[in-house]
């Protein structure tokens, strides 16, 4: 659990770590690994490992700030219809969530190319479930007696919401922002196999660059790839260890 | 002198589905030297040929006048003749014989060849050519003919069956050139729709299927006038995918994959019957960047030269083209009449941080356009950035989708986009570069040595003026031709009989097949 | 019922105006796509006017809403009919996702069943889940056609045949789709069976001899595996953007990646809400199926 907070930090310190610049060419496109560059160099000849590096900050950050606001958006809609009981606040999300995330990710991406753009995206792409699960969780919990009497005692609703629901909901909603992790780091990936990468060394722009060349320098490719896979096991055992302890915890 | 997005997409060997993935580059030297297209063997009469092109999913045309992506200007090539075509950087006579200007230079005699006839078996008249030039540059057309702001298409009179008189609206030293540069395409009498049974033309081949996004199906057509073609059916097939295309002949699914990215190139043929071609040194396509000289900072000549003296064009060529090609002479028009053969300017860092100082662009922030058009344009763009921060100019990669490239507003606000052509006729080149006020170099002594070689009737002339217009061009031009590229084909080893009219990307297949 | 009819009705409405405003924001203009850019002002605001692009939105919407209810999707901007361009795409992709989800059923089935007793199935399915869905597709032609040379490595469909006549053409890109949709399904169903499994009443039958099995847990399992059947055969279609792209497959995906590129509005909001639509109309089969699949529901209502 622990270490998996801990590769995330990691991933945000490493590019001060790089031994290169990412995007300044080291030596000839497509060399093999040697002693000085582990993973050999890339189609421009800049340095993988540099680029891995640097390429881990914008990747991580991004798709926590795209998990971040997706689940924020989602699990206010969830709780507000959770509690008013009004299935229509849905709707909006809902005929969002009918159209494929790719699709989301193309369409906004093609009107905002940059990180902005794929922030947006990508929290589009995840509020619509972040929102059922919230309202499915909060659902349970609000049928509860404590929060029935809190409800009769008359206290608002800020006070049910933080001192009531939150502790109870927070599990779900934190194992469900794991998820969302970890399909937006596919998405910023799929991003960059679109061709619609806004960062320079984002490792799936890595992914997308070395594919052509994957023969010629396969490190170049495999190295991104078992990363953006390791981050993703990661995160989804983190979801998973979340949502079982939550399940204890509401059960 | 304007010119059709069309035309742009044409000449710029526009590819929808490169956009996607980056072309690489390599050790600086191939692998293995591709195979030279020409060495031409005669292929056999029989069987079936596969090629397979990029193309534009549904909205792949048989209308001639329609065709936006590479594999409809190869399928309409071959169904459709041209009155004439580019060999060679000259206009070689197709459905016409000549084009004579008249003395005054305000006319031209359209003559036309005898004995050709269309796939329904009808023959051939100035009939057809006059209702082609009114189909193509009818202004509710989608995308009306440039040819219009040369000649007076709706003024064409008609003398006898085989000869036409075209009126010019400016004098018009070689038309030939002209039509041919802009692939005046012959289509019947009367035709409207462009449907598989009503796609009638003149050309080595007619078409018996056609979905978009997939494939055509072409039959010989044996009464053609040029000697009939190799192959009894020719298939040519449409993907979005460059690694898809090179997948499709690597395992036999087709037999030639046209306009290959540099690193699929090298990363080999994958098969011992199959090989990279090229199409030869002299169809090379000129990689580059245009600045923008309307704007500061590159509306001072010094620092439109410190940039050219600052790139490092064998890098380039070295990372982006991964060696297939040489390095460039900042001119566009490589391998076609009048071009000059110049040597490459020296990267001087000294010099151009000084000639930035004189023009007070020291340490400028600017942006260069760049999409992902040909493969190679957003790497190239991304080295150039790299390079010129060593003069101490902050570039700012502006990397957008292929649909909004050449939105005017934008283009007008970068300071520099990226830009190739291949080997099109000097006059077409400068014509093309014109059409946007902020790649075009408003200069007076450019426009009228420009003016003068679109005019002059003998080749003497001609010469003196695209002379003058290349120097001024290297004198204090805004083009930075960093490198000339190779077109790469992936084609079993029996394919024989490709041809280049024109540019490399688009080869004529009428005459190809297995050898 | 009905309210979950109309409830549907509402939110097809909401997603084509989210749709047709959404997609309208995109760069591009239809105008200068169409006339080229060097067109004279005049002729651009005549072929605006002419469109009716000079009027407002809610206009246009209206207009492309009331066509879309006769059938009418519009004009791409090629000028060809939109409805004539999708029509044997929509029917490609839907191929590709029933012959997928078809397998796809049993197999999740089976597997998120063994999943939730089995570390290695349960693994294998998050590794599965981890690696994102344009490599596996690549993987699979690298493996399966390059080096094996045992299928196609692109789907070259003859003009004027069927998928489904060329079945070796499906046979990758069907994987690859597999692939992708079984990850998450194994993961859900093996999920809700290990909570069933570990239920104090599955506990008492099991040690009663019963078999668990087809007597609880399936039981159990099935209203979520009905839902994740449904969504994921509809993503299946619109997910495969990135599959149908890979193997150059005549499909919606391929479609829409190559329209947007060029800046095809029409094609790509007639995707968009087609996409969507199918989308809605899983959600509302799999609302109903859980309904019947689950007894407490069904009394209730």
């Amino acid at each position: 659990m622990k270490w998996v907070l801990a590769l995330v930090a990691g991933l945000i310190a490493l590019p001060s770590f790089a031994p290169h610049s990412a995007t300044k060419p080291i030596g000839a496109p497509y060399s093999w690994p040697t002693w000085a560059m582990p993973f050999g160099t890339d189609h421009l000849g800049r340095d993988v490992l540099s680029r891995m590096l640097h390429g881990g900050r914008p990747l991580v950050l991004t798709s926590l700030a795209a998990a971040a606001a997706g689940v924020l958006l989602g699990a206010a809609v969830g709780l507000a219809v959770a509690l008013t009981k009004r299935q229509m606040l849905m709707w909006p999300l809902d005929a969002i969530a009918a159209v494929p995330p790719t699709l989301v990710l193309l369409l906004t991406l093609t009107a905002m190319p940059d990180r902005t753009g794929l922030v947006l995206a990508v929290a589009i792409a995840g509020a619509p479930l972040a929102a059922r699960v919230t309202q499915a969780a909060a659902a349970q919990v609000v049928g509860r007696a404590h929060v029935e009497i809190a409800i009769a005692r008359g206290e608002n609703w800020a006070w049910l919401l933080g001192r009531e629901i939150l502790p109870l909901v927070g599990g779900t909603v934190l194992a469900d922002a794991g998820m969302r992790f970890v399909s937006s780091v596919h998405l910023v990936a799929a991003a960059g196999f679109l061709g619609l990468s806004v960062s320079d060394s984002d490792w799936g722009l890595l992914i997308v660059e070395a594919l052509p060349g994957a023969p010629l320098q396969p490190w170049a490719l495999l190295v991104p790839v078992l990363g953006v896979a390791l981050l993703a096991v990661s995160s989804n055992l983190f979801a998973d260890r979340v949502a079982r302890r939550s399940r204890g915890m509401l059960g | 002198m304007p010119l059709s997005r069309r035309a742009l997409l044409r000449s710029a060997g526009l590819a929808f589905g490169t956009a996607t993935l980056l072309g690489g580059c390599g050790p600086s030297t191939p692998a293995s030297a591709p195979v030279e297209n020409t060495a031409g063997r005669v292929p056999r009469k029989g069987g079936s040929l596969r090629a397979v092109f990029t193309g534009g999913g549904t909205a792949d045309t048989l209308d001639p006048f329609g065709s936006a992506s590479p594999v409809d200007f190869v399928r309409n090539d071959v169904l459709y003749d041209v009155l004439f075509s580019i060999e060679n950087g000259r206009a070689t006579p197709r459905l016409a014989l000549a084009a004579e200007p008249a003395p005054d230079g305000r006319s031209f005699v359209l003559r036309l060849r005898d004995g050709v006839v269309w796939h329904d078996g009808s023959p051939f008249t100035a009939n057809d050519v006059a209702y082609s030039f009114r189909y193509m540059s009818a202004p509710e057309r989608p995308m009306p003919s440039e040819l219009q702001s040369y000649f007076d298409l709706g003024k064409v009179a008609i003398r006898d069956v085989r000869t036409l008189v075209v009126p010019t609206r400016q004098p018009i030293g070689d038309p030939a050139l002209i039509i041919a540069a802009f692939l005046t395409k012959v289509i019947k009498d009367g035709a409207t729709s462009f449907t598989p049974t009503t796609a009638v033309g003149t050309g080595s081949y007619r078409v018996t299927a056609f979905e978009p996004g997939r494939e055509a199906r072409l039959t010989r057509f044996d009464r053609y006038w040029d000697g009939a073609g190799a192959v009894d059916e020719l298939v040519v097939l449409s993907l979005s995918d460059p690694q898809a295309k090179v997948n499709a002949v690597r395992t036999g699914q087709a037999d030639y994959a046209g306009d290959i990215p540099f690193s699929m190139a090298k990363a080999g043929s994958g098969s011992p019957d199959v090989e990279v071609r090229t199409a030869g040194r002299r169809h090379r396509v000129g990689f580059g960047f245009v600045l923008n000289a309307t704007i500061a900072p590159f509306n001072d000549p010094r620092a439109r030269r410190a940039v050219r003296l600052a790139v490092d064009r064998k890098s380039l060529v070295d990372s982006v083209l991964l060696g297939y090609g040489e390095p460039g002479n900042d001119l566009y028009g490589f391998g076609t009449d009048h071009f000059a053969e110049r040597e490459p300017l020296r990267r001087d860092v000294d010099q151009a941080r000084k000639l930035l100082r004189e023009a007070g662009a020291e340490g400028a922030s600017i942006t260069i356009r760049s999409t992902e058009y040909e493969v190679g344009y957003n790497a190239s763009t991304q080295l150039l950035a790299e390079q010129l921060r060593e003069v101490g100019l902050k570039v700012k990669p502006d990397i957008v989708g292929v649909a909004e490239f050449f939105e005017p507003r934008a283009l007008a606000a970068s300071n520099g986009v990226t830009f190739s052509i291949g080997a099109l006729p000097l006059p077409v080149i400068y014509a093309r570069l014109a059409a946007y006020p902020s790649l075009a170099l408003n200069d007076r002594e450019l426009n009228d040595a420009i003016a003068a070689g679109l005019a002059a009737v003998d080749d003497t002339a001609r010469r003196r003026a695209w002379t003058t217009v290349q120097d001024v061009m290297s004198d204090r031009g805004n083009t930075i031709v960093w490198g000339l590229a190779d077109t790469l084909s992936l084609e079993r080893k029996a394919v024989a009989g490709v041809e280049v009219r024109g540019l490399a990307k688009y080869p004529y297949l009428g005459k190809a097949g297995l050898a | 019922m009905i309210t979950r009819l109309a409830t549907g009705a509402a939110l097809l409405a909401v997603l084509s105006f989210l749709v047709f405003v959404g997609v309208e924001l995109l760069p591009g203009d239809p105008v200068t796509t169409r006339l080229g850019p060097t067109a004279t002002p005049e002729r651009v605001e005549a072929a605006r006017h002419q469109l009716g692009l000079d009027r407002p939105v809610l206009v246009r919407y209206g207009e492309w809403a009331s066509g879309l209810l006769s059938g009418d999707l519009g004009r791409s901007a090629t000028g060809k009919p939109v409805s004539e361009m999708l029509a044997d795409r929509v029917g490609n992709s839907a191929l590709l996702a029933g012959i997928s989800l078809t397998l796809l059923i049993p197999l999740s089935l089976g597997l998120g069943l063994l999943a939730a007793t089995r570390r290695v199935v349960s693994a294998g399915a998050l590794v599965l889940a981890s690696v994102p869905e344009f490599v596996l597709a690549v993987g699979a032609v690298l493996l399966f056609a390059i080096t094996l040379r045992w299928f196609p490595a692109v789907s070259l469909i003859p003009a004027g045949s069927s998928p489904l006549a060329h079945p070796s053409a499906l046979v990758l890109p069907v994987l690859s789709l597999l692939a992708v949709g079984m990850a998450y399904a194994i993961r859900v169903i093996s999920s809700a069976a290990s909570t069933v499994l570990r239920s104090p009443h599955v506990e008492f039958m099991r040690l009663n001899g019963i078999p668990v099995l087809r007597t609880a847990v399936i039981p159990a399992v099935l209203p979520v595996a009905v839902q994740v059947w449904l969504v994921t055969g509809v993503s299946l279609v619109g997910g495969g953007v990135l599959v149908e792209k890979v193997f150059g497959y005549p499909g919606i995906g391929e479609l829409l990646v190559v329209s947007v590129q060029s800046g095809d509005l029409p094609v790509v909001q007639a995707l968009v809400l087609i996409l969507g639509g199918a989308m809605l109309l899983a959600l509302l089969l799999a609302d109903i199926a859980i309904r019947f699949l689950t007894p407490r529901l069904r009394t209730a209502s």
